[in-house]
């Protein structure tokens, strides 16, 4: 279902690939599929969004990528891709927190609040940098200034309860940003801000992905989020990726009935609709999944097929109208988008 | 800091002059010394005599009155028992509580903390397991049997170490050891505990982001996080044990300290000396908590100790 990922975005360089993730939580009630066949690919400068309500597994692999997944759970399948390369777990340390860094929620609780906030930038660098002390120290004060903090010296010196939200998670991007990353997993980066905040730490992310050249990996629930920044999207519903495509075509034409409920409840600041449509009913717990289609009993399209039978991800033209299937460019799990 | 201090000391002379006001009624109230002191055929006479020269036949306000004027010169009067200055006989015991108590801490505070963060790493291992179970076991146990039953081992059977009494550094390793297992669970726990607070708090999750080493997060990020608690614990439980937590095992050691000297005072109905004793062991919690206080900001800079 992943073989060759270069097809589709062969304008891009493929950076860093995940191939058929799957990774399972053991809970009181069995084991959760938290995460199936995920795949996803990001080429160098792209932003690829990652969409889904909580519960979904949007965060889950990213976690699983920066083994952060929890002692309860553990990855039973997938394959990373790293430059054309496969790397096993011993090669994705290395990456991790230099190549491949991380931006968290909540900006305030990211940081160890007993050390000074210049120190958690240093040890970055001197630990993948090999950078020394003061070496460190001047590197640090310009990330600050890169991020925009102003008076980088004295806020060096500061501790995290010393910053407001929007300026810690400066600070947070200033160190996912040291070690000089290729890829940048944001989850939900702006969720626990301020929604003035929230734009300028977006607008702070894409101008230095232009300055940089890093890959953005941005997870949200919010499609409100990705919808000027992303170029690529992948639609997570229930631990799997149901839709796939560039973000614009996803945005004008989306297939699965899931991606067009999750627009549609959506404010968009342009058109000026009449009423949100809310997605009717919750999602699914991921222990009793049925057979069919996950969303089969919210959906109002679902015919029999979906409950028996699951669709697997297949590719379609880039919009309805057109006939011309590039592969891999735009993907949709479902039975009724063709 | 100054600030700190300063109201620090302000509430430690509120809490010392409630305290020994406190043992001053009381003594006075439930107890005859005078009586006890003498023998059986003494005269009413001799009664007499004997509560005018230990000035206890004046009005209680007048006692109360000329006791307080003599502790700010920190002139507690004579020990009936042992005819010296009251607060000489207690500040000549104290060295030998503050070697003890300070041992057991260090031992506490060595065998226990590492081994609560052990346990911590592992929730639910044999470890942790052993360790929550172990600890209960030490809090439960009564030190005067801990203390019999080490003295047993060590010194009866094994005949490694003395029973009892004071002398070289061999003479503090039971009671210190006694002293520090019935601690060392609570602080071990405490440790366990906080521990896995921290572990789970998200920047633990950021610095593994950021590639940071196993080791180097542990003991650079979370332990000085995990310490706040343990530093609290550890002081109050040496607190606790300079100002009578150790009677017990004074005792059973027959050790010099002022916990096995506060029950000899009250043997000898010597409320004198037990006045001078209530005063220092107060001084020691107020100047054990105060440098607490001084540690947490030293860890911590959002406490604010003003």
């Amino acid at each position: 279902m992943t073989e060759g990922f270069d097809s589709g975005q062969a304008d891009h360089q493929i950076l860093l690939s995940v191939a058929d993730l799957a990774v399972d939580f053991d809970t009181e009630s069995g084991i959760v599929h938290a995460v199936q066949d995920v795949s996803w690919s990001i080429g160098a400068g792209e932003t690829l969004g990652v969409v889904g309500e909580s519960g979904s597994g949007k965060s889950v692999t990213a976690a699983a990528l920066m083994d952060l997944i929890p002692i309860t759970g553990r990855v039973v399948n997938g394959t990373f891709i790293w430059h054309g390369d496969r790397v096993g777990s011993a090669e994705l340390a290395r990456l991790r927190g230099s190549k491949i860094t991380m931006v968290f929620q909540d900006p305030m609780n990211a940081l160890n609040p007993l050390v000074h906030v210049g120190r958690q930038i240093t040890e970055v660098l001197v630990k993948h940098v090999n950078l020394s002390r003061s070496a460190a120290r001047r590197r640090a004060h310009e990330l600050l200034e890169l991020v925009g903090i102003p008076d980088p010296s004295r806020r060096m010196r500061q501790y995290p309860f010393e910053f407001s939200g929007g300026m810690a998670q400066r600070v947070v991007i200033a160190m996912a940003l040291a070690a000089q990353p290729e890829v940048l997993i944001a989850d939900e980066p702006t969720t626990a801000l301020d929604v003035t905040i929230q734009a300028q730490i977006l607008d702070l992310m894409s101008e230095l992905q232009k300055e940089l050249g890093i890959a953005i990996v941005l997870i949200t629930h919010d499609l409100g989020v990705v919808a000027g920044v992303a170029d690529h999207l992948a639609v997570m519903y229930a631990g799997r990726v149901i839709e796939r495509g560039r973000s614009a075509d996803v945005f004008a034409n989306p297939y699965h009935p899931y991606t067009r409920g999750l627009l549609a409840s959506t404010p968009h600041p342009r058109d000026v609709i009449d009423r949100l449509v809310p997605i009717k009913g919750n999602p699914p717990v991921v222990t009793e999944l049925s057979p069919g289609c996950a969303f089969a009993d919210r959906c109002p399209e679902a015919h029999d097929r979906c409950r028996v039978e699951r669709p697997p991800m297949s590719a379609v033209p880039s919009h309805p109208a057109s006939e011309t299937v590039v592969l891999r460019d735009r993907e949709v799990a479902c039975w009724n988008a063709f | 800091m100054i600030r700190f201090l300063a109201w620090r000391l302000l509430s430690g002379v509120v809490v010392m002059t409630l305290v020994t006001a406190t043992v001053f009624f009381v003594t006075r109230m439930l107890t005859d010394p005078v009586r006890i002191m003498l023998p059986l055929s003494a005269s009413q006479e001799d009664y007499d005599r004997l509560e005018a020269s230990l000035g206890l036949d004046q009005h209680l306000v007048t006692q109360f009155w000329e006791f307080i004027s003599g502790a700010v010169r920190l002139d507690f009067g004579e020990s009936f028992w042992q005819g010296v200055p009251a607060l000489e006989v207690v500040i000549g015991r104290l060295p030998s509580t503050f070697q003890l108590v300070s041992a057991s801490m260090v031992v506490a505070v060595v065998l226990f903390v590492p081994l609560g963060m052990a346990a911590s790493l592992k929730p639910g291992g044999w470890l942790d397991r052993i360790l929550v179970s172990a600890s209960l076991f030490g809090l439960s146990m009564p030190q005067f049997w801990l203390g019999s039953m080490l003295i047993f081992v060590f010194s009866v059977k094994l005949g490694w170490l003395p029973t009892s009494g004071s002398g070289g550094p061999e003479h503090l390793v039971l009671p210190a050891f006694t002293l520090a297992l019935t601690s060392g669970g609570r602080i071990a726990q405490i440790t366990r505990s906080s521990m896995l607070d921290q572990l789970n708090r998200p920047y633990v999750t950021t610095l593994r982001a950021k590639g940071m080493g196993r080791s180097y997060v542990l003991f650079r990020h979370v332990l000085r996080n995990a310490l706040l608690p343990i530093v609290t614990l550890i002081a109050y439980e040496s607190a606790f044990a300079m100002a009578g937590y150790a009677v017990i095992v004074e005792t059973v050691f027959a050790w010099p300290g002022i916990g096995r000297l506060a029950v000899q005072a009250v043997t000898q109905r010597d409320i004198v000396l037990l006045q001078a004793l209530v005063f220092v062991a107060a001084l020691v919690v107020v100047v054990v908590n105060t440098i607490a206080d001084v540690i947490y900001k030293m860890i911590d800079p959002r406490v604010n100790i003003s």
